[in-house]
């Protein structure tokens, strides 16, 4: 059945011996076949890929059901489409095909890249039809294979992470970036290329200098520090991001680029600032706790104090004569006396240590009364803007909310001051969102908002403006107690206050007391007051 | 016959205070500095009414409270006192729950107390 090609060859025999050391000794895998397909010939190294002696490939055909011939994708190849068929009928080499099949000698299946070579009818040897030249590629297709797997697994720990990776070439300045990059800068991949240009686009104009100072550092060659810069994404978002750099060097040392992981940190920024604000308002509680007790505690011991100075100054005054000259430095004490109980009254109302006597209250006409109330006491320079007309209702002591929007609203008038200006007061409904033990308990707040446009404040002065005796007005102006006043009525009330203030630009104070709903029981209320 | 008031309050000033009122005021007082002291006046001076401090060393207000009322279960006891809240209850109201008839915060205006007792021993006519 088989052919001796080499002896069918018409040529001399130098030629003959030059093909068979060629045919024998090639790496590759040659066979003949006829037009059928059958094959006619096959070297060694036929015999090593394909797993079968040259005797049994001899007469075997090229898509024996041995073989399960397969093509790149696994899919059995029909009649038609096998690519010795088609280069045959096409009269045209099929190149670099890869083809399954199964090596029975190793019970596995092997990939091949496959020439079918189409062959033109030699006199002598009329019967080869085509050609294959292969080679064995299944060690590559498994490394290809393993590669496609750890992009598929970087890519996929890169999602998981929210971290990109990017590439800086200096020697062509091409910025190369990882799927995650685009989703960080939220940029489709088919529409952005990414460059040094490109990528300023969406960087904060304010934030450039810090990137490209970064860039410039590494193609000097030294290590740039990691930077935080903002970027504006297609959605409108203002996206915070984080990146640190590596160098990349060639084999003679020579600085060829930049490696740099990138990282959207806005969320962790949001998160690191909202838990500084709640150990600020933990600290600032415990603070005003530990002033409240100590409070207290002075004014046990001053009110027994009170007690003789008061009382005896009385007892004096009720026995001398109207015209003693006694009489006048008497009320003199008594006077004092009386100024100094009411001192310590208020400092037990910033210490909770007094007590409510709350009822259900329509805040409406309260606020109205209040605010009727209130405006008389203000300069006519001072105008209040007033939008309390909501029917909320809440569980409370009247005279001490009273007292809390007095502070509040002459505090602003004072903030104001002679030049004028206007106070806005304001009802509204409010979730609480503080992680506060109280908003926990009770769901829906309502929020009265007392603005000023007036001096404002920094920073420091608003850590402190909840203490007693803290004050910032002229000494006899004030007496330091009225927020602490406020903020003693308002926790006493289960509720909060806010503060939002800048220099210059004004205060804004927000008080939350527990709404009180129709369906909520009075009681329940009255044992988050207490 | 006249009434008489038991003071009991470790502070002297409010001591001194009040009994120079209440004498001025036409009652007979007696004094105690602690309510191991007020329970030994009790049987002597037999009180129509008794004024206590509550926030006391040794034996503090609520105890002497619950111990006269053990012995004069109808005897009129006022109680007062200058801090308002212990912990997280008011010991005005503390002292109330434990027997006192009557509470009064210091400090207060001498015709507030004298006022308070006269009601009082109207009520438990002496």
């Amino acid at each position: 059945m088989g052919v001796d090609l080499s002896q069918s060859r018409s040529c001399g025999s130098d030629g003959d011996e030059r093909f068979r050391l060629l045919f024998e000794g090639l790496n590759q895998g040659v066979t003949f076949q006829d037009a059928e397909g059958y094959i006619l010939d096959a070297n060694p190294a036929a015999e090593r890929i394909l797993g079968v002696t040259r005797a049994e490939l001899i007469g075997r055909h090229a898509r024996d059901s041995s073989w399960q011939v397969c093509d790149a994708s696994g899919s059995a190849i029909s009649e038609k489409n096998y690519p010795g068929f088609v280069a045959r009928a096409m009269d045209q080499a099929q190149i670099k095909v890869t083809v399954g099949i199964f090596n029975s000698a190793r019970g596995e299946r092997r990939w091949l890249n496959v020439d079918y070579i189409p062959q033109p009818s030699l006199p002598g040897r009329p019967s080869v039809s085509l050609c294959t030249v292969f080679s064995d590629i299944t060690e590559q297709r498994r490394t290809e294979q393993a590669l496609r797997e750890n992009e598929n697994y970087l890519g996929r720990a890169q999602r998981i992470a929210s971290v990109g990776s990017c590439f800086l070439d200096f020697r062509d300045d091409k910025l190369k970036w990882s799927d995650e990059v685009f989703s960080i800068y939220g940029v489709e991949k088919s529409q952005h290329v990414p460059s040094l240009d490109s990528v300023r686009k969406l960087i904060h104009p304010d934030d450039w200098q810090i990137y490209i100072d970064a860039v410039e550092t590494a193609r000097e060659g030294h290590q740039p520090h990691p930077i935080q810069y903002r970027i504006f994404r297609p959605d409108g978002q203002i996206r915070i991001l984080f990146r640190d750099s590596e160098l990349s060097l060639d084999d003679a040392g020579v600085v060829i680029g930049a490696l740099s992981i990138i990282q959207d940190i806005t969320d962790l920024r949001a998160a690191e600032k909202q838990k500084d604000e709640l150990q600020t308002q933990l600290f600032h509680a415990q603070r005003l706790e530990a002033l409240g007790t100590l409070a207290g505690g002075i004014a046990h011991d001053l009110n027994n104090t009170l007690v003789p100075i008061l009382g005896l100054s009385e007892a004096m005054l009720s026995g001398v004569r109207a015209n003693h000259p006694h009489r006048p430095l008497l009320q003199v004490i008594h006077t004092a006396g009386t100024r100094a109980r009411d001192l310590v009254r208020r400092i037990l109302t910033f210490s909770r240590r007094e007590d409510l006597d709350s009822k259900p209250l329509e805040l409406t006409p309260f606020l109205h009364e209040t605010m009727r109330l209130v405006r008389a006491g203000l300069p006519a320079n001072i105008k209040i803007d007033q939008r309390i007309s909501r029917p909320f209702r809440i569980f409370g002591d009247a005279s001490q909310l009273h007292q809390v929007i007095v502070n509040l609203v002459t505090n602003a008038a004072h903030a104001i001051g002679d030049v004028g200006g206007k106070i806005t007061v304001r009802v509204s409904e409010s979730r609480a969102t503080r992680l506060d033990d109280r908003s926990s308990l009770a769901g829906k707040f309502i929020r009265i908002s007392v603005i000023d446009a007036g001096c404002g404040m920094d920073d420091e002065t608003r850590k402190h403006i909840f203490e007693p005796f803290f004050t910032t007005k002229k000494i006899g102006a004030g007496t330091g107690l009225g927020l602490s006043v406020v903020h003693g009525i308002v926790t006493a009330h289960g509720g909060h206050i806010d503060v939002t203030s800048s220099l210059g630009e004004g205060s804004r104070f927000d008080v939350f007391l527990p709404m009180l709903a129709p369906e909520r029981d009075v009681n329940e209320i009255a044992g988050i007051a207490s | 016959m006249t009434p008489r008031i038991l003071i009991i309050d470790d502070d002297l000033a409010v001591l001194v205070t009040v009994a120079h009122v209440l004498s001025i005021a036409g009652y007979k007082v007696a004094t105690a500095s602690n309510g191991k002291r007020a329970l030994f006046l009790l049987n002597r001076f037999d009180p129509n009414l008794v004024l206590t401090d509550l926030i006391m060393p040794e034996m503090d207000g609520v105890e002497t409270i619950t111990e006269i009322k053990k012995t004069r279960p109808d005897l009129k006891i006022i109680a007062m006192s200058g801090g308002a809240r212990i912990g997280n209850g008011n010991i005005l109201q503390r002292a109330k729950e434990f027997g006192a008839d009557l509470l009064i915060s210091k400090p207060f205006e001498m015709a507030e107390l004298t006022s308070l007792i006269g009601r009082s021993l109207a009520a438990t006519k002496v």
